[in-house]
């Protein structure tokens, strides 16, 4: 499976989630809320009947407007129904102004006494309406100097929406699982051709440098052969320069796209000892260009690594760092918590963002120089690194280009 | 001299054929495999070059009956050299990659044929080298750059990490005869050959 498809799993099934639960919060919060609802036209019911089912007389409510019980939501939608009078456990009391007296004018309640009740209806004369110890909905209403206090028992409402949110979040859960295995099986399908025009065309590759390169060298031979015959000429000439161009590509086509896992051949390579040596080297070439090279290689930096392709990469980065430093470049080289990581920086002329697609095959950039490059070596590099199991990075920011691999 | 030169395409036959015999001498050239076993049962050479692809044929194993007879083997490769050379997928004297110039093949040619018929023997501590048979004694067959490495090392010349796949494959096959000796980059020093308990 590569990368893209993985990805593709993942965010889709992020996607999938955050849908699901945006879905599933709606409806547990309308649910909740619709409770609350059902509860406080309860006892704006029983407020509406002076405190009690058994009053059968409608009375006025000073906090409230009368409603008319035919204004009641029935059925489905609503909390009312010909047996409300009988199934909504509830007690009121009546308090006189100062909260001294108290009368019960309804108990149906089993959880607590009528004593703790009249306690309980007490802390709440001061109050409106709300939630009371967990599932309990009160409202507290005037009339006629006395203060009522209702307060009914929604637990068994409740425990069905705590259900509903219970049941949501295993759907949810469930979802996902299932959805996991169909993308699995539908990214599989979406990259499948993708994988194989992504083979197709590094076989195509592969297949074109080597049909490049008998050619390349025939030509070379009768040019060689036409000029010890008849001595060199502009056309010779011109055919050898066209021929170095195109054995430098291909060359640099050998780079491309075709280093993966397999082709690692690890062996313990001393990196500290390469870095310096490659680095050491070039001294000259940078200064000769203008470029003042900074380096700082931790020693004894050992790391298990293909020597070819670890060259290779190290040769890329310098050549990259010639090509496009203005002034100064550097190399540092770390093991940073188990990591080794090489960092090379220089300052450039590229804008800021110009290395997001600088992995990407055949990305030419420009440097201050005006030359162009093949758009291959970090490429290469990249190709490396992540058959190496590292990864690689590169930002321009204010001028200065970074390059991170992490092995 | 003589040079048999193997490859499935006559063109390169013919360009190449024409320029080895005004650089060497006597140039025999064999389209497959088949026609190479003939030839060297039949004949003598001083140098065999063959393309890694040859028709008819398991490179590898005439490569193997080619060396054994001792005749130094120039194998012509599609890709990097340092890489073959590393996972050594023909055990060849000396490779040499398309595309390639006469100046390219004349260089490898003469390199192979100087130390071939040179006679020589090297001591890489307590390794000894038999050049002109491109191997260590009694041990595994060597390249030509390999004992170009080992050369340059012994008589203080530079070696740099461009012969990294070089320096990696002798150190592979000093490890497979059980010798000490290893080449290690050295601060400041550079490449060198050390003992083990060094």
């Amino acid at each position: 499976m590569n990368k893209a498809e993985k990805k593709f799993r993942l965010y889709a099934i992020l996607v999938i989630f955050v849908l699901l639960t945006s879905l599933l919060a709606v409806i547990n919060a309308v649910n909740f809320t619709m409770a609350s609802q059902d509860a406080d036209e309860i006892t704006q019911m029983i407020a509406s009947r002076q405190g009690s089912f058994d009053h059968k007389n409608k009375r006025s409510v000073d906090m409230q407007p009368q409603i008319p019980e035919k204004d009641f939501r029935m059925g489905p939608m609503g909390p009312s129904s010909p047996e409300t009078d009988s199934s909504v456990r509830y007690f009121t009391f009546a308090f006189s102004e100062d909260g001294k007296d108290a009368k019960v004018v309804a108990f149906h309640l089993s959880a607590v006494t009528e004593d703790e009740a009249m306690e309980w209806a007490r802390e709440l004369i001061n109050e409106e309406t709300g939630w009371t110890r967990g599932t309990y909905r009160y409202r507290v209403y005037k009339d006629q100097g006395m203060t009522y206090v209702t307060v009914i028992d929604q637990g068994r409402e409740l425990i069905a929406s705590y259900r509903i949110l219970i049941i949501s979040a295993i759907g949810e859960a469930l979802c996902l699982l299932i959805g996991w295995f169909v993308l699995l099986a539908i990214a599989r399908k979406i990259y499948a051709p993708i994988e194989e025009a992504d083979r197709k065309q590094k076989n195509f590759i592969k297949g074109a440098n080597k049909e490049f390169r008998l050619p390349i060298t025939i030509i070379n031979g009768n040019t060689e052969l036409a000029e010890r015959k008849y001595g060199p000429d502009d056309q010779t000439r011109s055919t050898r320069r066209q021929l170095n161009k195109l054995n430098a590509l291909v060359n640099k086509l050998e780079t491309i796209g075709i280093f993966e896992n397999e082709n690692v051949t690890p062996s313990q390579i001393p990196l500290s000892e390469y870095l310096n040596a490659a680095l050491d080297r070039d001294v000259e070439k940078f200064a000769s260009c203008g470029i003042e090279l900074n380096y700082d290689i931790a020693p004894d930096v050992n790391i298990s690594a293909d020597p070819e392709a670890m060259v290779r990469v190290i040769d890329e980065l310098i050549e990259n760092a010639l090509k496009f430093s203005m002034t100064k470049a550097s190399f540092t080289l770390k093991s940073d918590g188990g990591r080794t990581v090489i960092e090379a920086q220089n300052d450039t002329n590229l804008p800021d963002g110009a290395a997001d697609q600088i992995f990407d095959r055949f990305t030419r950039l420009e440097n201050a120089k005006g030359e162009e490059n093949a758009g291959l070596g970090l490429a290469y590099v990249k190709d490396v690194v992540t058959a190496h199991n590292g990864r690689v990075s590169a930002a321009v920011a204010g001028g200065t280009f970074t390059l991170r691999i992490a092995l | 001299m003589r040079i048999l030169l193997a490859a499935p395409d006559r063109d390169l036959l013919e360009c190449y054929k024409e320029i080895l015999e005004t650089d060497f001498g006597e140039t025999v050239t064999a389209f497959d495999g088949a026609q190479v076993i003939s030839l060297i049962s039949s004949e003598n050479f001083d140098t065999v070059i063959l393309d890694h692809d040859l028709p008819l044929t398991d490179s590898r194993k005439l490569i193997e009956r080619i060396r054994d007879k001792g005749i130094p083997v120039i194998v012509l490769i599609n890709g990097s050299v340092s890489v073959t050379c590393l996972t050594e997928k023909v055990p060849a004297t000396a490779y040499l990659s398309y595309p390639f110039t006469s100046d390219g093949i004349k260089d490898v040619i003469m390199n192979v044929c100087q130390k071939s018929s040179s006679g020589g023997k090297l001591t890489a501590g307590g390794v000894e080298i038999d050049v002109s048979g491109f191997r260590i004694q009694n041990g595994p067959y060597l390249t030509a750059g390999e004992i170009d490495v080992l050369q340059s090392l012994l008589s203080g010349g530079s070696v740099t990490t461009e012969d990294g796949a070089y320096i990696s494959a002798l150190n592979r096959k000093f490890s497979e005869i059980g010798a000490a000796e290893q080449i290690k980059y050295r601060p400041e020093k550079g490449f060198g050959l050390v003992t083990n308990n060094e």
